[in-house]
């Protein structure tokens, strides 16, 4: 099979200690083994499995011992019959790996919906258990389908702000745009992402005095808070301030392990942004 | 005439700084619309006013830093200071203070100018018994503290990479720059800003006194250690009410002095008031390059200065070094 | 009457004493040469002169007052200091550096009388056209002579200068200790350290010898100047020569 870098993947035999060098593959990974209880093939998960604030497997992670980090040697010692990277993994990591024989696989896109479901297909095969990845992908198909069938009834496309932060109300508003994952949670759940509308791409820093010339309805950010803790802060804010509809504005506050997510969590983020919107736009429909 | 035509180009800085942004409003549009009049007043004027502030304050402290080191390339940097600035601020980025008030990363950032600049005039006091340290024994002081302070930040950044939101929001810091400062920023700046050219107008004769040598300036009746202080204590202030609403911004402390120079000449009375109202006008331009190059996005100022001012500053070393 | 005088003069600097027990003392209308071989203590003398190091013990007193304990203002008032140039770092004209030789007077804001000294002192070093030169445009000779216009300038009863002669062409350095002369003839004490020998002893009402830090030889050149005393401190053969018209110059060989 091809990898995220179109390389070709072969393997013998189904692979028995893989290590996993991104939360993205953890937690798809995690999620394979735990239903077919197979969890000890898996030799080490990246450490960000364990951080509570990113990771949707924490509890998971701990029947895995290993841990991948940077460190190459950690990982070389655990005798890898497998590699599983994100293109976002360091290449030297991976041609280190290369080099000592470890079969690498690297999963490819990370910013649709599509791809993430591809990814799943992909581990899927790679461990021999296409099934239980169909079984993963189908839960994530019906989570999207009810945000479509959400969309179709909003009666008009509410306007979106996905927000990541404000680094300290020191104004460095950063936006989610075309182009990430965010964007396409916004897109799937019937939304019109103003940035992108503003032909913004990716995360992108945008000047104040733009924001206080935008109306969303609905303004999405990660984190812990309250929606009216956000509300409070953005009225502190430079930019949101200054924004007349910010009173107004429904906020949707997503942990951001869930919006954050490169795994189907993320559609635990999908399933809130589609509930907040119809919410938002025709009250009394949603529970 | 000089300071005419160095407040004719301010004016001209600020008019056009006023009239360009992110947002297509002007000052034409104030009266007219009521989001313009929400931009223009509450989210750009502020703005400018602290860029404006923030490059005054740190011009006038490349004044004190090049007379105190009678060098004409000397920098405030070379005290530390920013270095210390940024280490509190990435301290503040860990802790998670610079996310508790808008107020707590400008506070720690201040702090942190006033403490790394109290450590370097300590370490340059020691020894003084018999006469004051060497210039180029602080010169080399501050080059070792600034070495420090900068591993400091580095280990705080390399822990903080683990959390993409704050350290993104460091690395914003860390870069220097003016975006979503508001209103309450100008006190922030403008307080320290002023009390530290207060005291920078009265060491000016001594700078120029001072430029004869260290010896000569204190058989002159010159009080070297306490005109130390002051210098220090005024830097800090400048330096530090700059960084605390800016982060670090490179070079407009080394460039404006220096450019200031040629057109006001040396006595540091003139040459201070000059740079003063020259360090805003730079500032609000570099400002309205970083906020309107990639508009709606905003670059940080600090890359602009440094896009600046490197280049400019290896023209001086190479003019210098001609015979 | 003795204008400056130095009494068991001993400065360290570390652990190093640089001065050992020096006793010299200075007539007023008098010009002192200050001589010795390197290292000798010349410098760390005129500077421990001058108040600005501090004597480990003993004393320096300008007619009966003590140096390290007088205010820096009433010090700046009565002595200059003139140390060897160091290239200025800043473009300032030659008349805006003179005039900051009489910094303890004006403070920074000189009046007209200040201006008046200090073209009167360029005139007297011979730069009377170089009041808007600028300082970092100036030779070395030039520098020179712009620094001890700048010690002239502070119209103090005594001046202190390190090695003035040194950047000097011989005419220039003749000009200078002509200058001196007239100076001290109108009533000012001047102590200056030279290299030259045969200067000190041609121009100098009085010389002090150094040698590792202590006296070795004071008095009028013809008693300090010795073919025993210069041996003794510089490890050279020294002969006096007497040309036809009656004047003495010094010769000197390896030994």
């Amino acid at each position: 099979m091809l990898d995220g870098r179109g390389r070709k993947v072969v393997l013998e035999a189904p692979p028995q200690r893989i290590v996993s060098g991104s939360l993205a593959s953890d937690e798809i990974l995690l999620a394979l083994f735990a239903s077919s209880g197979q969890s000890g093939r898996l030799a080490a998960v990246s450490s960000l499995a364990d951080d509570p604030r990113y990771s949707n497997v924490v509890a998971a992670a701990k029947t895995v011992k290993g841990r991948f980090g940077e460190g190459l040697e950690t990982a070389l010692a655990l005798k890898p019959d497998l590699a599983v990277l994100a293109s976002f993994n360091k290449p030297e990591t991976i041609d280190r790996l290369e080099k000592a024989q470890v079969r690498c696989f690297v999963l490819g896109g990370f910013t649709t919906l599509d791809e993430i479901a591809a990814n799943v297909t992909a581990l899927g095969e790679l461990t021999q258990l296409k099934k239980d990845a169909g079984a993963l992908n189908a839960v994530f198909a019906k989570a999207r389908m009810a945000a479509w069938a959400g969309a179709v009834r909003l009666p008009r496309r509410p306007k979106v702000l996905g927000y990541l932060g404000d680094a300290a109300g020191n104004g460095a508003l950063t936006l989610a745009a075309r182009g990430s994952l965010f964007d396409a949670l916004i897109e799937e759940a019937g939304g019109e992402n103003l940035a992108s509308s503003l032909g913004l791409t990716g995360w992108p820093t945008v000047s104040a005095e733009v924001l206080a010339g935008l109306a969303p309805d609905v303004v999405v950010t990660g984190g812990d808070g309250t929606p009216e803790a956000l509300r409070q802060t953005l009225q502190n804010a430079p930019g949101w301030k200054a924004m007349k509809s910010l009173a107004r504005a429904k906020m949707i506050v997503v942990p951001d392990r869930e919006l954050g997510a490169t795994s189907p969590y993320v559609a635990s983020a999908l399933t809130k942004i589609s509930q907040g919107l119809a919410q938002e736009i025709a009250p009394g429909l949603s529970p | 005439m000089r300071f005419g035509l160095a407040l004719l180009a301010l004016l001209a800085a600020l008019l056009a700084a006023l009239q360009v942004g992110a947002a297509d409003y002007g000052l034409q549009d104030v009266l007219k619309d009521e989001t313009a009049r929400t931009v223009m007043l509450e989210i750009r004027l502020p703005r400018l006013i602290v860029a404006a502030l923030a490059g005054a304050a740190l011009s006038a402290a490349g004044v004190l830093s090049q007379g105190l080191f009678r060098n004409p390339l000397a920098s405030p940097s070379i005290l530390g200071t920013e270095a210390g600035a940024s280490l509190a601020a990435a301290f503040a980025f860990h802790a998670g203070l610079a996310f508790a008030a808008w107020w707590t990363l400008p506070l720690a950032a201040f702090g942190g100018a006033l403490a790394s600049t109290a450590v370097l005039f300590a370490l340059a006091r020691r020894g003084e018994r018999n006469r004051p340290t060497p210039l180029a024994t602080l010169l080399l002081a501050g080059f070792a503290l600034n070495a420090l302070l900068g591993a400091g930040t580095s280990l705080l950044l390399s822990l903080l990479l683990e959390d993409f939101q704050r350290s993104s929001a460091a690395l914003h810091w860390l870069l220097g720059g003016f975006a979503g400062k508001g209103a309450e920023h100008i006190p922030t700046i403008a307080l320290p800003a002023v009390l530290g050219f207060a005291l920078a107008v009265r060491l000016a004769p001594r700078l120029d006194a001072l430029s004869l040598g260290e010896d000569v300036a204190q058989s002159l009746a010159v009080d070297l250690a306490s005109m130390r202080r002051a210098t220090f204590g005024a830097v800090a202030l400048l330096v530090g009410g700059a960084a605390a609403v800016s982060g670090a911004v490179p070079f407009v402390g080394l460039v404006v002095p220096h450019l200031t120079r040629s057109m006001a000449g040396p006595r540091h009375g003139t040459l201070l008031v000059l740079s003063t109202v020259n360090g805003a006008t730079l500032m609000l331009l570099c400002d309205l390059v970083a906020r309107t190059i990639r508009s709606p996005r905003e670059l940080e100022v600090g890359v602009i200065t440094a896009l600046l001012g490197a280049p400019f500053f290896l023209a001086l070393l190479l003019r210098k070094d001609r015979p | 009457m003795i204008a400056i005088q130095a009494s068991d003069l001993v400065v360290r600097l570390g652990a190093r004493a640089v001065l050992e027990r020096v006793d010299a003392s200075f007539a007023r209308g008098t010009v002192t040469a200050l001589v010795g071989p390197n290292g000798a203590g010349k410098t760390t003398f005129l500077r421990t002169l001058a108040g600005l190091t501090r004597a480990s013990a003993g004393s320096v007193e300008i007619e009966g007052s003590n140096v390290a304990t007088m205010t820096a203002q009433a010090r700046a008032l009565r002595l200059a200091w003139v140390p060897t140039p160091e290239p200025p770092p800043f473009p300032y004209t030659v008349l805006e550096t003179v005039k900051l030789g009489r910094f303890a007077r004006h403070e920074g804001r000189p009046r007209a009388a200040d201006e008046e000294a200090a073209l009167r002192s360029l005139a007297a070093v011979g730069l009377p056209t170089f009041a808007s030169r600028l300082v970092t445009e100036l030779s070395g000779g030039e520098l020179a002579r712009v620094a001890v216009a700048r010690g002239l300038a502070a119209e103090t009863d005594l001046v202190l200068l390190d090695e003035p002669t040194a950047s000097l062409d011989v005419a220039a350095a003749l000009r200078l200790l002509i200058l001196l002369r007239q100076l001290a003839a109108a009533g000012r004490t001047i102590v200056l350290s030279l290299h030259d020998l045969s200067v000190a002893y041609r121009y100098a009402d009085h010389v002090v010898m150094l040698g590792a830090g202590r006296v070795v030889a004071a008095g009028p050149p013809r008693d300090a100047l010795t073919p025993a005393s210069l041996r003794a401190a510089f490890g050279v053969s020294a002969q006096i020569a007497r040309t036809a018209d009656g004047r003495e110059a010094l010769f000197f060989d390896p030994e």
